[in-house]
């Protein structure tokens, strides 16, 4: 013991005082048992009773889709005037939205944003609820073209509301390449080597190259043989033209802006971002067509809240509030009262005049499906685009 | 326990990171292990004990998972060599201005990663400050388009990003050797590299190996640099494990490929840390 007292003492733990006392020094201030019981007691207490939960409070919606689409809720302040608060939370892709309502997203999400490719499938595995058309009051403005996709229905029943409408093109910048291409295959142009983007956007790459490769507009319904063509041709392009295969449209248009890329698949928005940075970056639909997707809005099935979420999706296809998320993302409508109150700057960069005529032009009518996701005899699957698509990358 | 108590006092203050650390890495951990031996049908995850997605990681993603490891042996060799110099500086050289000089490195730490990710893009890109001071002093006619967008634009990027996280190990190793020992053996004559080569490195291996782990094993986890500076030829396996998670709904592959990364990096740091034992053997 006294050698333990010499041990503390030299290594300053332990302070003498004249009387004798003597104090041990601890680090912070020391607690007592009762103050350390009372202390966990409280936490005992607070576990139990629970704490705040955003996510399941009444008037609260849980959204998991593109930003910028939840623009929608707020127009007009009707999520406000209406009591709810919304959960936002955005994804990269639509594969990501599918992962997590499989992995536990069921019945603790409201409201997802998948396109028309994507609905069908997700109808069909459970992960969506059906809709019922007579609470949403707003679907009879929708343009008729869009009400009657046959995207968003799955053995009969809507299961998605088209929301927005966008074009994958191909993007050039004019300074160099003053009149605008008429083909995908213009990217192979010696005088364009180095100078071509690539964007790692998977389904608008490999419908737009399918498009252009094997020539035909059902560009999702094709043989393995030619996904074969496609993968090589995208390679062919990655080898010997690209500059880079870019991270974002953002970057694109950092890239298409600064003249490092003059001529690749791109975004129509690119061409208003690209304006906000001073430079004229204008797009295309070329001979062979071009990815047109439609975005929705759809029910997560058991969705924890139903009554909000509905009235949340009627707003989102009223005017007021496409008008509104169209002005802010620079996309589509699909209300057709909507295009009158875009801003003019998006009456620009997307046509709204002849739907019907642009879907036609670009994707032989309608927006494409999702490749088939069970085999079907020598049609290439999605896992054999996905397979080809880590090809490409790896190449 | 000697006394038949539980040692409750101790086990105190370390109990927090011990759940903390079980919660959110080791049983998460498990959780993919496990799942790397599922499979996914229907796009739903089906229970199962097969290694068909072990098979695939190695049939289909060898090569960037070589390309990955590689990459990353080459920034996490940089990064520690340059740490190493500049921290070995900093003990041995800068003096009092030394811990001032460390300070500043770890000002380097903010930022961020994006930021810096971009700050290489914005000088090494065609209409970047490289290219437009060359072009400015009439060194160049055209911009060097080979500046950015390939794999040694990700080596520059990365090894920027990491180097304050090597230096801060090394120096603090060099921080605990006693002058004392260096001092004698200057006084019987050893030279400058062999007192180097003896005494200073063998009593900085540690802070050597975990400066070469740090920076190896966050090069070879990331995907966002090569895809942001790396050009159309550079997707680690960052990039394909994420695909998986994500656009592809596989989990057990993309589980898998953690796995054999996570495999890979372990085997590597042990055959860097053999042979950093070897060749600096301690000479008592």
């Amino acid at each position: 013991m006294t050698r333990l007292l010499d041990k503390l003492k030299k290594a300053g733990l332990i302070e003498s005082y004249p009387n004798g006392m003597m104090r041990i020094r601890t680090m912070g201030s020391s607690m007592t048992r009762r103050q350390f019981t009372g202390l966990m007691a409280a936490g005992a207490g607070l576990a139990a009773t629970g704490f705040p939960s955003a996510g399941f409070a009444a008037g609260n919606v849980r959204y998991m889709g593109w930003q910028g689409y939840e623009e929608a809720f707020s127009a007009g302040d009707f999520a406000a005037s209406q009591n709810i608060t919304l959960s936002p939370t955005f994804q990269n892709d639509n594969g990501h939205a599918m992962t997590v309502i499989a992995s536990g997203g069921k019945g603790n999400m409201d409201i997802v944003t998948p396109d028309t490719a994507y609905t069908a499938l997700m109808a069909e595995v459970g992960m969506l609820a059906p809709i019922d058309l007579a609470r949403i009051p707003n679907f009879s403005e929708l343009d008729p073209f869009f009400q009657n996709n046959e995207g968003v229905r799955h053995n009969g029943e809507v299961y998605a509301l088209p929301f927005v409408w966008t074009i994958i093109p191909l993007m050039y910048n004019p300074a160099h390449i003053p009149e605008a291409p008429e083909s995908w295959f213009d990217i192979l142009k010696p005088e364009y080597k180095g100078k071509v983007g690539m964007t790692n956007d998977m389904i608008s790459m490999m419908v737009c190259f399918s498009l252009a490769v094997t020539g035909r507009k059902d560009a999702t319904r094709i043989s393995r043989a030619e996904l074969k063509e496609v993968l090589d041709f995208l390679i062919k392009v990655k080898k010997n033209h690209a500059r880079t295969v870019v991270s974002s449209y953002g970057e694109l248009t950092d890239l298409l802006a600064s003249g490092e890329i003059w001529i690749s698949q791109g975004w129509v928005p690119v061409q208003l971002w690209a304006k906000g940075k001073g430079a004229d970056i204008r797009w295309t639909v070329p001979k062979e067509g071009a990815h047109v997707p439609i975005d929705c809005m759809a029910i997560v099935k058991d969705n924890p809240n139903p009554d909000d979420t509905y009235a949340l999706l009627n707003h989102a296809m009223s005017a007021e509030a496409q008008a509104h998320t169209a002005n802010v993302n620079a996309t589509g409508v699909t209300n057709a009262k909507a295009i009158g109150m875009l801003n003019q700057e998006i009456l620009d960069i997307q046509p709204h005049d002849d739907i019907t005529g642009f879907f036609e032009a670009s994707t032989g009518g309608q927006p494409l499906p999702l490749w088939p996701t069970e085999a079907d005899g020598d049609l290439a699957t999605f896992d054999d685009v996905l397979d080809a698509w880590d090809k490409f990358l790896s190449a | 326990m000697k006394n038949g108590r539980f040692p409750y006092a101790r086990i105190l203050p370390v109990l927090p990171s011990v759940l903390v650390f079980t919660a959110f890495f080791a049983v998460p951990l498990a959780y993919f292990f496990i799942i790397s031996f599922w499979r996914v049908r229907a796009f739903q995850l089906r229970p199962d004990a097969t290694l068909a997605q072990y098979e695939a990681v190695f049939l289909d993603y060898s090569g960037p998972l070589i390309f990955t490891l590689g990459m990353a042996l080459a920034i996490g060799l940089t990064t520690t060599l340059i740490a190493f110099a500049f921290a070995f500086f900093c003990r041995f050289r800068a003096y009092r201005f030394g811990t001032a000089l460390i300070f500043v490195t770890l000002l380097a730490l903010f930022g961020g990663y994006l930021t810096k990710i971009y700050m290489w893009k914005t000088i090494l890109g065609s209409a970047g400050i490289l290219n437009s001071a060359l072009l400015a002093i009439g060194l160049i006619d055209n911009p060097i388009t080979a500046l950015l967008y390939n794999p040694v634009a990700v080596v520059i990027t990365l090894v920027h990003y990491t180097l304050p996280l090597a230096v801060l190990p090394i120096y603090g190793s060099l921080k605990g050797i006693d002058d004392i020992p260096l001092e004698a053996a200057r006084d019987l004559g050893a030279s400058r590299m062999r007192i180097f080569a003896d005494i200073i490195v063998p009593q900085c291996r540690v802070g050597i190996l975990s400066a070469f782990s740090l920076s190896f094993i966050f090069a070879a986890g990331d995907y966002v640099t090569p895809l942001m500076v790396g050009g159309p030829s550079s997707s680690m396996i960052g990039l394909f494990i994420q695909n998986q998670f994500g656009t592809r709904l596989n989990s057990p592959l993309g589980s898998a490929m953690s796995f054999v990364v996570i495999g890979c990096c372990v085997v590597i740091i042990l055959t860097v840390a053999a042979a950093l034992f070897a060749v600096t053997r301690r000479r008592d």
